[in-house]
């Protein structure tokens, strides 16, 4: 079998952050959704998209055959300031543009995009991605629909609108925040990013979706001195929020983490080497989650039988106290989703259930395959790439233990506060992840910080190997992380709660 | 050149130095890409793709910037442009950041060094499926 290596969650300026997971969102009075507030047709007014252009389109992208086509018009404005040592050292705007058309034949899939939204553009790039199929002309829809959404990520104004003015005490208050907290921190990079992207998806069955999706965070960057030694640490928060979600409470969150993990690790001592049991802590520590097992459940490792989940539908992976969920639907989460970019409307799919795996996320093609619906898990980076099945927020639900009880039940072991890069080989599901924060746990108690150690393993042992939940579920806070496949990086939430796993390989020292 | 992208370029500098710049520099460039994939002999993937952006980089004040959009409206380009300049002048000083010296490059040589091949504008698509399937026959029993 082919290795696939990977980078996880690469593009990230700082660790992200993980707070208690939240209740939906109840609106203040005086909100309103965007969604709701703007009447659809976006793309029609600033673009002169019309329905009858689309269905030219769809034609020549169905002109040999193809099973199905679908357009993705996306307008994205993004926007990054960033400070170093309290002097703004950077600020980027950038403007994308295009559309995206699909066609799929059985599996196989014709792809052609344009910056130019033009009908002979269009039409260029539809009939390149036609020749997937050679034969008969296919039918489109005669009409499109407007689907029925609900919407996971409602702003009261644009980003956009936000002059830069606005962005800026935030940032130089993170910085100068981090500063005071410690005498130890001698640099700071601290910044503001944020994405606003618009989306039309209109496909071939008449269905016609658009989509306002932002995503933003403010992070803070350390770099701290003590006896001419050197640490470095960060935090971010953000996900898919209005601009009144960062207040003074989140950048004093923000540094209060960064300068603590930063300084933290002048105390640290290298871990000890071999097979032992290793406590994940909540949160963010649930990147392994979604490297190591989730990937494995993405239906296109699964139909192509690369993955070692392709047979076990139905079959017991995990303890039964184990539940894994793959959720589009958790309020300003960064892999929350309305629609997906296909046109499926953003849903819920239950992976394992009570240690029984129950489904995998599907896209249209995947989904055809298994002669299922589409989980709405179909996604991509932009209009310049095509569709796969991607995790949007992949959770593993609490358990019934404390998080005492699971430390408790270590005598000697590590606990897993967070990792960095990670390198996962997708089919097997092995996986080696860099620890950047942790302890070490001695005779059930937290003891002295460690540092510079990796921890190894096989993502679906790893998944059997779990032997005690906690009930302090935490979702990742973050807003920066991305995870990277096939040349595509997509925004994906993570969470669970404290988790035991009575084995795993620890690259340490040898005592 | 293409006339109509020379005549962009152009415009944007105008209406960046009338907007408040110093100096500026703008480049469109256009890209066409094309990827044909085989897999157990029969076609995977197929990939087109288009590109048209800007790309601007403005002097004010000392200071130095650099921002890219793909939506070329004219009016969506004025917006661009004035909050390109407004972003600038929020950066730390960089006196030492300036165009080139024309002197650098003036005379350059305007000579075609032929090497786009105007043979790759002719290639169909189905020509292309040819030469994969030629490559997939000769590479397998």
């Amino acid at each position: 079998m082919k290795e696939i290596s990977r980078r996880s969650f690469l593009k990230t300026a700082a660790s992200a952050a993980a707070v208690s997971i939240a209740a939906p969102v109840v609106l203040p009075r005086g909100w309103y959704t965007l969604a709701g507030a703007e009447k659809p047709g976006y793309f029609e007014r600033e673009f002169g998209i019309s329905d009858s252009m689309c269905q030219k389109v769809l034609a020549e992208a169905l002109s040999k055959g193809g099973d199905f086509a679908d357009l993705y018009f996306e307008h994205t404005i993004t926007n990054s300031l960033s400070l170093e040592d309290g002097k703004v050292n950077r600020a980027y705007s950038d403007v994308s543009l295009g559309v995206g058309i699909r066609t799929v034949k059985d599996d196989q899939v014709g792809y052609g995009f344009t910056q130019e939204m033009t009908e002979g553009s269009m039409l260029n790039a539809a009939s390149t991605a036609a020749t997937i199929a050679s034969a008969k002309a296919t039918k489109a829809a005669g009409k499109f629909e407007w689907l029925k959404m609900k919407n996971y990520y409602p702003l009261q104004k644009l980003l956009t609108s936000v002059p830069l003015e606005s962005k800026l005490p935030l940032v130089q208050s993170a910085n100068d925040k981090c500063f005071a907290l410690s005498s130890q921190v001698i640099k700071v990079n601290a910044g503001f990013y944020d994405q606003q992207k618009r989306i039309l998806v209109v496909t071939s069955d008449g269905v016609k979706a658009e989509d306002l999706q932002p995503r933003n965070y403010l992070y803070a960057s350390v770099t701290a001195e003590k006896d001419g030694r050197r640490e470095r640490a960060g935090w971010n928060i953000g996900g898919r929020r209005d601009f009144s979600f960062y207040t003074q409470a989140t950048v004093d969150e923000i540094a209060k983490m960064a300068v603590d993990r930063a300084v933290v690790l002048f105390e640290a001592v290298q871990a000890p080497a071999g097979e032992m049991p290793v406590v994940l802590g909540p949160g963010v520590t649930a990147v392994l989650l979604h490297e190591a097992i989730g990937h494995g459940m993405e239906a296109d490792f699964n139909r192509k039988n690369l993955s070692t989940y392709s047979t076990m539908i139905g079959r017991q992976v995990a303890e039964p106290f184990v539940t894994i969920i793959d959720d589009g639907t958790m309020p300003n989460y960064l892999g929350s989703i309305n629609v997906d970019d296909e046109g499926t409307p953003g849903q819920r799919t239950v992976l394992v259930d009570k240690g029984i795996l129950t489904s995998y996320m599907y896209d249209k093609i995947s989904a055809r395959f298994y002669k299922v619906k589409s989980s709405g898990n179909g996604r991509r980076e932009s209009y310049q790439h095509y569709v796969q099945p991607r995790m949007r927020n992949t959770i593993m639900l609490a358990g019934p233990a404390t998080p005492k009880d699971v430390i408790q039940n270590v005598t000697k072991g590590i606990y897993v506060q967070d990792v960095s890069n990670g390198q996962v080989k997708i089919g097997e599901g092995d996986f080696a992840f860099f620890v950047s924060q942790g302890r070490m746990i001695e005779n059930g108690k937290l003891t002295a910080p460690i540092k510079d150690m990796n921890i190894m393993g096989n993502g679906p042992k790893m998944l059997q190997n779990i032997t005690m939940l906690a009930d302090d579920f935490e979702m990742n806070q973050g807003g920066s992380g991305a995870c990277g496949k096939g040349g595509q990086a997509v925004p994906c939430g993570f969470g669970q709660p404290t988790c035991l796993v009575k084995s795993m390989t620890v690259g340490g020292v040898k005592r | 050149m293409n006339k109509e992208m020379y005549d962009l370029t152009a415009w944007t500098v105008k209406t960046a130095k009338s907007a408040g710049a110093d100096e500026c520099r703008a480049g469109v460039g256009s890209e066409r890409f094309v990827n044909i994939s085989y897999r157990d002999h029969k076609p995977e993937n197929i990939k087109e793709a288009t590109t048209k952006q800007l790309g601007l980089e403005v002097f004010v004040n000392g200071r130095y910037s650099v921002q890219t959009t793909s939506d070329l409206r004219r009016d969506a380009l004025k917006d661009f442009i004035t909050n390109a300049i407004a972003t600038t002048k929020l950066l730390a000083e960089d006196p030492f950041r300036t165009l080139p010296d024309p002197k650098y490059y003036e005379g350059r040589a305007k000579v075609d060094l032929g090497v786009l091949d105007p043979g790759y504008k002719k290639l169909t698509p189905e020509d292309r499926h040819d030469l994969v399937s030629m490559t997939v026959m000769m590479n397998c029993c």
